[in-house]
């Protein structure tokens, strides 16, 4: 017996380094191959497919109509999104057959490789049901969303507060399941684009137009139910704040810098 | 003090992108008695688009379609609703004049091109004269547009996604109020239209109630041999299968004489005068927007003075008629972005069409209306802005017992820091400020030294801008 178990800690001591290795010597190059992906600088949303928790639901006729419903809403809400005036344009690239588990499979290289192509968000959706008894219940949607340059600066700050991950799973009930109240008006995307596309433009010294992203994305979370956990939207909330208040001091103390930020604004609650 | 306001155009276009399919299922000219524009048929698809270059204000619908990058063939269902889309479309636009309507298709191009080129983003473009590609284009200072949507079928239900952008070429929104005009030192005080594309909240129609739209449609739009309902009639030719051709030879009194390249009759069809008689309107309240914003850009090419108007009342209330059906029609929600959009046009529409007699009151509507506007976008310094500039010349008007200064003042600060370098924001800013500091200090209550601070600073912002130009 404890020969087996050793067996069975040693093959999982090797198997883990060799994943380890493979992910290390893999890590690198990482890139998502996305159709409509853009190479010209513009900002990006990558729309992911959707799948389902455990295979056995995939027969469930509930269930893919929901799933078609989703693929539809996040499509169209994701295009809605390009529709915005953005100091570069933001594209949709469709990922297909791109299904994150979650945060495991964003590594620091990774996410790196999705900030260099100027990807802003990805989001994806996952249908999971309650299984009992052979019968199918309490049918559920959940959509996921990754703020790269969030995620981005979590990494290379490790000591900041704030976001661990950002995922957040929004569920919808199939049996109260109007289509239209899905994601409605995709106002939480909208927040996270601004977050996500201010974050970006103050890595790159753009002050005012961060400040007016990650106001926007302030005020929307502020006024607005998000359907994400209370404690991922108050962490999100958070870092915004961070983010905002970063955005005057940095801006204060670039000499290249004589824009409104300077005199007309407070620093300590610049946002409305 | 003598106020008023005049309509000019600026800003430039903001970019698009995103998919959709595109394509030529009938082309039509909606003219005006006196704009007599006989276009004859063009030969366009999705990838060579037109427009009718002697209209003041075209209208370009594309076929709802599906989502995603792949694309596959349309149902009957997605092409009848483009059909009554169009048709719904067509029908209340005729009776502003000086108005056309083309839907594109992508028959017979291939799905590659198609991707690329017939999406709403590529389209425009080329229409507005960006990109080359288009036969014809709209011209300067006209107007334009420019609907889309996704449709999702299941079962009996169909869900409809529909998004729009409107603009006059080389001619953008500004409201300008000016305060003391006739004296030495007018001060002109700006607003700008927020974006100018939006989605709207999708909807949710069954087959049945498109197919009784249909019939509906197709009972009240008889083509008649005379322009009057006693004349003998033949129903309209609607088959989203095949093309649909005509051209207009004529209107008059809510009428227009029709000539059918199909298989269609000709003859005389009666205008829709009221959008709300539609029952695909109350289904989807966007073709009243459509309405609405068709008839702000056909009133704005009229005090351009590059197509009048004959009866330009009459346009301004059916336009203000049309974008109040669509708040009625449309879930007021908090982030309503098209709501908001309604109030704001509804509101320039009353400044700019008012009479020196009734511009206070016209401001004053106005200014309710974007007053709400920017409690439903209230991250938009556009819409802030223009609440803002309404109530410093509806204070300045009432010697400051409206509204005090240094609320005014808080407000367009706050509205700076959401557009920190928008030059029209820190002017209307550096204009109050001079304003306020010429009123007692326990009127504006803003102290001198704090006025004198922030002016300095707002124009030392102002010329570092302008350096950087």
């Amino acid at each position: 017996m404890k020969s087996i178990r050793s067996f069975s800690i040693t093959f999982q001591a090797i198997l883990f380094s060799f994943l380890l290795l493979l992910f290390c010597n893999t890590a690198p190059t990482q890139t998502i191959d996305c159709s409509g992906s853009s190479k010209s600088g513009n900002y990006q949303v990558y729309l992911d497919d959707l799948s389902y928790a455990n295979v056995s639901l995939s027969n469930d006729g509930q269930l893919q109509n929901l799933m078609k419903r989703l693929s539809f809403k996040l499509a169209s809400n994701v295009h809605a999104l390009t529709l915005e005036s953005t100091p570069i344009p933001l594209t949709v690239a469709y990922c297909e057959g791109r299904k994150p588990r979650g945060e495991g499979d964003f590594s620091e290289n990774l996410v790196d490789a999705l900030d260099d192509n100027n990807v802003i968000l990805e989001l994806w959706g996952q249908l999971d049901a309650t299984t009992q008894n052979g019968s199918i219940s309490n049918r559920k949607a959940s959509i996921c969303y990754v703020l790269v340059p969030v995620l981005l600066d979590e990494f290379k700050n490790p000591h900041k507060p704030g976001l661990q991950f950002a995922l957040y799973p929004k569920d919808a009930n199939i049996q109260s399941g109007e289509l239209i109240n899905l994601l409605e008006e995709s106002i939480e995307l909208e927040a996270f684009v601004a977050v996500g596309i201010g974050v970006n433009l103050l890595k790159n010294k753009k002050y005012d137009e961060a400040m007016k992203y990650l106001c926007k994305a302030q005020i929307i979370l502020r006024q607005q139910h998000t359907g994400i956990a209370e404690v991922k939207q108050n962490a999100l909330n958070d870092y915004i704040k961070q983010a905002v208040h970063k955005t005057v001091i940095d801006a204060r103390s670039d000499p290249n810098y004589t824009g409104s930020l300077i005199d007309l604004v407070d620093e300590n609650n610049p946002c409305p | 003090m003598k106020a008023s306001m005049k309509w000019i155009k600026v800003l430039p276009f903001p970019t698009i992108s995103g998919s959709a399919i595109i394509a030529l299922a009938a082309v039509l000219l909606i003219i005006c008695p006196i704009h007599r524009i006989h276009a004859g048929q063009l030969g366009i698809n999705c990838t060579e688009p037109a427009v009718w270059e002697g209209a003041a204000v075209n209208a370009v619908i594309l076929p709802y379609t599906y989502t995603g990058h792949g694309q596959k063939p349309l149902s009957k269902t997605a092409k009848e609703l483009t059909l009554l889309v169009q048709m719904d479309v067509l029908f209340s636009m005729l009776k502003y004049g000086g108005v056309g309507t083309t839907v594109l298709s992508t028959r017979e191009i291939p799905l590659q091109r198609v991707r690329e080129e017939c999406t709403p983003e590529v389209v425009t473009a080329k229409v507005l004269g960006r990109i080359p590609g288009a036969n014809s284009q709209i011209k300067s200072g006209r107007g334009v547009v420019i609907l889309w949507g996704y449709i999702y079928e299941e079962g009996k239900d169909v869900f409809v996604q529909s998004y729009l952008r409107f603009l006059r070429r080389n001619a953008p929104d500004r409201i300008f109020l000016t305060i003391n005009r006739d004296m030495p030192l007018p001060m002109k005080f700006t607003g700008r239209l927020p974006d100018q594309a939006f989605a709207f909240a999708p909807k949710r129609l069954t087959v049945d109630e498109l197919k009784e739209i249909g019939r509906a449609f197709q009972q009240s739009a008889m083509v008649r041999s005379h322009p009057n309902t006693s004349a003998r009639g033949e129903r309209m030719w609607l088959d989203p299968d095949l093309p649909f051709q005509y051209r207009v030879m004529d209107a008059r009194n809510g009428w227009m004489k029709i000539e059918s390249y199909g298989p269609g009759p000709s003859g005389w069809v009666q205008a829709q005068v009221n959008i709300a008689e539609s029952p695909l309107s109350r289904k989807l309240p966007e073709l009243c927007f459509v309405e609405g914003a068709v008839g702000y850009l056909r009133y704005q090419v009229h005090i351009d003075e590059i197509m009048r108007l004959p009866h330009a009342g009459r346009v301004v209330q059916w336009t203000q008629r049309a974008l109040s059906r669509f708040e009625e029609f449309s879930q007021k929600k908090k982030g309503s972005v098209p709501v908001a959009m309604a109030k704001i046009l509804s509101g320039n529409l009353s400044i700019i069409s008012a009479n020196p007699a009734q511009l206070i009151e016209a401001v004053h509507n106005a200014s309710i209306k974007y007053t709400h506007a920017a409690a439903l976008m209230p991250y938009n310094a556009e819409a802030r802005n223009l609440m803002a500039v309404s109530r410093i010349y509806l204070g300045y008007l009432s010697g400051w017992s409206s509204e005090k200064p240094a609320v005014i003042a808080k407000e367009l600060l706050n509205t700076l820091v959401l557009d920190a370098d928008n030059d029209a924001i820190l002017a209307n800013l550096e204009n109050f400020y001079v304003l306020v500091s010429k009123i007692p200090e326990e009127m504006s209550q803003i102290q001198k030294a704090e006025l004198k601070n922030k002016l300095s600073a707002v124009r030392r912002v102002r010329a570092g801008l302008e350096r950087n130009r």
